[in-house]
Order: structure tokens, then C-alpha cells, then sequence
């Protein structure tokens, strides 16, 4: 090596070691004890809650299974959407739009939420009108406007292609004979109008249909066991609370995110919906969000009534236990307008954001909290949710803290339809 | 009219547990749907000065056996109680678990003291008086027998101030009843 190659090397490491001292933190800033015990809260991440009501939650091979059937079209109407679809892996499962497009285009009515910790909430959907990730997925697919097809299709499919039936047998026993149409007919779901779907559901015997919920369930609970697997953890922010007090968490994550962590916990009052590891309480709230058009949406209200009449809750039949919580749940004067507080982490992938999808990047969200423009008058209220006039400083703080959120990325084999399903 | 006063609380549950600081008393409807008057919300709740416990496994509340005078110690560890002004009744509750968890699933037990076997709780519920809400659930209260009540399905999702209700009625008209004794106890509870 030259002496001038070596100097233009020692040049170019200087430099380096330079710039990396000019991003680094000049300091951590100074806690308070009180701040120090609510930081702890939300970290760290620890495993799922389990999940009685799903006994193959935890089974590597439905995972996989799910998996499968979660990045396959054909559990379609028009063979076009998949629940990767809307649940894009590579922007955060979410789907970087106001709202989902579903079979032949449509527009679902609300922002698809991200998929991303799922298995820690209590309640599924931004009304909560499911009580697991499985019944929760029963749903979107005999959805008109999201995969349009209906559970005799489903369990057909799933009958007749080979992979699935052995990954399925493998897991949950001994497919049953469907060959019959005339019990078993080609599409049929219980939905409640006039249509084909379901004039062919009502001719079906108890029997048979039980027989078809039992497949189609057993399907969904495999895309949960899937979805059990999407967990956003081990962010910047967790590096810095596991530290917290030490100079080590100094190089964690910047000063300005400290400071944007200190209005989260403090003076911006996040905290108190945005709570624990997850951030997120799981239950709902009417943050006053001006509406994006339509009829007025009733949340949790309407999604209670929903949640109690499914046949598909942990209560039901197809369940394999209930959660303890669905028994004291019933509509409440005060959830009308209320919806689901999202989990915070990976945030900063998954815009746009609210229910409605109507803010494009956290900055607009944080401006409405701090602005509280525009709010309607007429709309239920949490008393707590103040106006905050952040200066532009602080919601830059705000917005570094929520940036360093971003947890590691998932695994590469998670965010592709598996080679097989077994 | 809203009567006020002083808990007759162990004063403390620890961190991150509900710590009653105090007690109101008021006149109100029957209902417990019903939202609570602004005069009641006026009505000031002075914080306890009682110390917090750091470690919940020496706090009294949470561990009995750790304090040797009350190993032995027969009847339950009631979180406050209230006695009526004309002291006909006595009502004292504890969470279970003690301390409360936020955001998780708790139980209640209650007992109301009286000689007069007419009166009985009739309703529990809870309130965010700041956030202008309440629980998301909707809990059950079970009567069982002398006096003794267990409420299930509390949960309290969120940080901060809540108020804890119970609606104490005589016989089977609210309305006779209201022109002797009160109606509601309103247990002060915070959680961090």
C-alpha cells in the first residue's frame, strides 16, 4: 500500500469516526424518579397474552399454515386480494393509504390498522366488534367489499388443494368429506339477506353447517397463530428504558427523542391512552376527530352490539375457551364515537393514520393534539384530551421520540407466503 | 346536598395501585347510568398525605403475613369503609387483587353492615371525572348474602382519577329512601 493510499485511508477513518461523534447524543437528559417509574411501563415488550380461545396460538406448524393462507388470493371472490393485500409486510401491515382496497377496487369504509402486534390487543377492528385475532378474520373474508367470499368456497379451497388439506390435517385432524354439493354447496354463507350465499346456507343441515364453521374457523386460528408473529419490539426507545439513569442510554436514542419522551409521559398526557409496553390501552376513546366525510361512524358502540352477537366470539362454540372479559361487556352510553387506541409501536411505518386513515404523517397527528382545530361540537369527548400548543420544537421531540419506536425488523421469512404451507 | 367525609382508609396501596384518599357522599337518582351532578364533581377531594409503599410485598394491604400483628388476623383487609351519618349502615370494600392493576380484570368485595336487613347495595360503577367517561365494561354485582358482595368485571384501563360508586338503596323504592338516608358512596381511587 502507498503512503498516499494509506493517508487517504487514515483520512477517510477520521472523518468517519468524526461524523459518527457529531450524530451521537451530547447527553442523556435528567429524569425524575416519577418520570424513571412511568417510562418503565412501557418497556419492555414481553411475549403475547395468551390466548384461550385459540389452542393452536401457540402451534408452530398453524403458523405456518397461516401463514400460507395469508398471502394466498384465491380465498377471494375474484382471486385478487389476499389478507397481504391490505396487511402489507413491508409497510408495517398497514397499507400506506386512507383506506384498503378491496375485491374489483373497492374502498373499505375505515383505514386498515396495522397488523403489527396484534396478538397483545384485547379487542380486534377499530370498534372492537371482534374478541380474537381469528374470529377477527372470519370477517374480511366474507366481507362484500374486502376478499368477497364466504366460508363454503373457503372450506372447498382449502378441501382440494393438497398442500393445505395435509398442513391442515396435520394440525387440526381429518378434513370432512364436502364432496357432496348437495349438502355442501359451492358458496354459501349465513349472511342475513335473500342472496344465493345464503338461500344455499339456510338449505345446509345444522350438522353440515357446523361441520364448515368448524373448517373455516380452524383456518382463521391458523392466521392468527401467524399473526402471534408479527411483533414489533427491541426499538431504540427500549434500548434507552432499559438503561434509563445510566450513561449508557445516553447513545440510545437522540436528545430530541428524550425530550419528545418527556412530553409523552408528562405534559402531553399520551401516556394515559398510549399505555403500557404496547402502548396502547386496547379499549377506546373519542379524540373529537373532525370527520372525513360520511355518516357519522358509532365505534364501539355499534362494534359492541356486533361483538355480542357473533357467533364467532370467544363464547361461542368454535371457541376453545372464553376471555374472561367478554362477560361484563355491554354497550355503554359513552363508546359511541369511541375507537380503538392503536399501539404505537412501529408507528412511524404504518401512516396514515387514525381510523379514517385522514392524517397523513404523524406531524398532521401531532398538530391536531396540540391545534385541536376544527373539532366538532357536537362530538362525545374525553375531558382529559386538552389543546397543548406544542411549539414546532417540541413536536419535532415529539415526533423523534415516536420514530425511535421502530422496533427491529421482523424476520425475512415472515414477510412472504412460505414455500409451503406444511 | 352532598355530604363529605373522612376516609377511613389504611391510607396507601402502593405504586402503581389505587390509593383511596377520601370519600363522598351524595343525594342522587337511583340510576347508575345517571351522569353525576356538576355540584358533585365541585366538590374537592383532598389527596391522602399518606406515604406510598415502593414494595408492594411490604405493604400491609398486599401481604398480611409480612406484618407479624396481623398474621393472625381474622377478617379481611377492607381498603376504606364509610358509615352512614345516622349510622345505620356501614359499607367497607377491598379490591382484589389489592393493589389494583391498571388495566387488568378486578374483583371487589364489599359488605355492608346494618341491622336493618332492607338496606342493600344495589349497583357498583366507576368514573374518570377529568376524562368525562367511565369503564369500558359493565360490572356484576353478586349479593351473597349477610351483607356481603362481590363485584366482578371492574376494570380500570386507564391512569389517573377515578371514582368508585356504590349505590346503597333501602328496601324497594329509591324514592322513600331518599328523603332518610343517601344513596351513593363515592370512593376516591388513584391509580399511576
Amino acid at each position: 500500500m502507498s503512503q498516499v493510499t494509506f493517508a487517504k485511508l487514515a483520512t477517510a477513518a477520521i472523518s468517519i469516526a468524526l461524523s459518527a461523534a457529531a450524530t451521537e447524543p451530547a447527553d442523556a437528559l435528567e429524569f425524575t424518579d416519577s418520570e424513571i417509574r412511568i417510562i418503565r411501563q412501557h418497556s419492555p415488550l414481553g411475549p403475547p397474552p395468551p390466548d384461550p380461545s385459540n389452542r393452536f396460538a401457540e402451534d408452530p406448524a398453524a403458523a405456518r399454515l397461516g401463514q400460507s393462507l395469508f398471502f394466498d388470493a384465491r380465498f377471494s371472490a375474484n382471486n385478487d386480494v389476499s389478507c397481504a393485500t391490505c396487511h402489507i409486510p413491508g409497510l408495517g401491515f398497514a397499507n400506506g393509504a386512507q383506506r384498503g382496497t378491496g375485491t374489483g377496487g373497492q374502498l373499505t369504509t375505515r383505514h386498515v390498522p396495522t397488523l403489527l402486534n396484534n396478538a397483545y390487543n384485547r379487542w380486534f377492528f377499530w370498534d372492537g366488534r371482534a374478541d380474537s385475532a381469528w374470529s377477527q378474520a372470519t370477517q374480511p373474508l366474507e366481507n362484500p367489499i374486502e376478499h368477497g367470499a364466504d366460508r363454503l368456497q373457503i372450506a372447498h379451497l382449502a378441501s382440494h388443494t393438497p398442500e393445505i388439506r395435509a398442513a391442515y390435517e396435520r394440525v387440526f385432524g381429518s378434513m370432512p368429506d364436502l364432496s357432496d354439493r348437495t349438502r355442501f354447496p359451492e358458496h354459501a354463507a349465513p349472511t342475513p339477506d335473500v342472496s344465493p350465499r345464503a338461500r344455499a346456507w339456510r338449505s345446509m343441515s345444522v350438522a353440515d353447517q357446523h361441520a364448515v364453521d368448524r373448517v373455516f374457523t380452524n383456518l382463521t386460528k391458523a392466521i392468527s397463530a401467524y399473526e402471534r408473529e408479527i411483533v414489533s419490539r427491541d426499538s431504540a426507545f427500549d434500548r434507552f428504558a432499559a438503561n434509563i439513569g445510566s450513561h449508557e442510554s445516553a447513545s440510545a436514542i437522540p436528545e430530541s427523542a428524550q425530550r419528545g419522551l418527556r412530553l409523552f409521559v408528562g405534559r402531553g398526557n399520551c401516556r394515559l391512552c398510549h399505555s403500557g409496553p404496547n402502548f396502547s390501552d386496547g379499549e377506546f376513546h373519542d379524540t373529537a376527530l373532525p370527520r372525513s366525510g360520511g355518516l357519522r361512524d358509532t365505534g364501539r358502540w355499534g362494534g359492541t352490539r356486533r361483538l355480542l352477537m357473533d357467533p364467532f366470539n370467544s363464547g361461542g362454540t368454535f371457541s376453545d375457551g372464553v376471555r374472561p372479559v367478554l362477560r361484563f361487556v355491554a354497550p355503554r352510553q359513552d363508546s359511541s364515537g369511541a375507537f380503538k387506541t392503536p399501539t404505537l409501536r412501529g408507528v412511524a411505518r404504518t401512516g396514515p393514520y387514525m381510523h379514517t386513515g385522514q392524517f397523513k404523517t404523524l406531524r398532521e397527528v401531532l398538530n391536531f393534539y396540540s391545534t385541536r382545530e376544527n373539532i366538532p361540537r357536537t362530538h362525545g369527548e374525553q375531558g382529559i384530551i386538552r389543546r397543548l400548543d406544542f411549539t414546532e420544537s417540541e413536536l419535532d421531540d415529539l415526533e423523534a421520540f415516536l420514530e425511535s419506536l421502530t422496533g427491529r425488523p421482523l424476520p425475512q421469512e415472515l414477510l412472504t407466503a412460505p414455500p409451503s404451507p406444511e | 346536598m352532598v355530604l363529605e367525609t373522612v376516609a377511613k382508609s389504611r391510607g396507601f396501596h402502593g405504586i402503581g395501585a389505587a390509593m383511596v384518599v377520601g370519600m363522598l357522599l351524595s343525594l342522587v337518582g337511583c340510576d347508575p347510568s345517571a351522569e353525576p351532578t356538576s355540584t358533585e364533581l365541585a366538590v374537592p377531594v383532598s389527596p391522602s398525605p399518606s406515604p406510598r409503599s415502593t414494595n408492594p410485598s411490604t405493604n400491609p394491604s398486599t401481604n398480611p403475613s409480612a406484618n407479624p400483628s396481623l398474621a393472625n388476623y381474622s377478617e379481611p383487609l377492607w381498603a376504606a369503609e364509610f358509615e352512614s351519618p345516622t349510622g345505620v349502615w356501614r359499607l367497607r370494600y377491598r379490591p382484589i387483587p389489592d393493589p389494583i392493576v391498571r388495566n387488568e380484570l378486578f374483583e371487589i368485595d364489599a359488605e355492608l353492615v346494618s341491622s336493618d336487613p332492607n338496606i342493600r347495595i344495589t349497583a357498583v360503577d366507576a368514573r374518570m371525572p377529568e376524562h368525562l367517561h367511565g369503564m369500558t365494561l359493565r360490572p356484576e354485582l353478586h349479593d351473597l348474602g349477610d351483607g356481603r358482595y362481590r363485584i366482578e368485571g371492574m376494570l380500570f384501563h386507564m391512569a389517573g382519577f377515578w371514582e368508585l360508586f356504590f349505590w346503597v338503596e333501602h328496601g324497594a323504592s329509591c324514592i322513600e329512601q331518599k328523603a332518610a338516608e343517601p344513596q351513593r358512596v363515592r370512593f376516591a381511587v388513584v391509580l399511576e
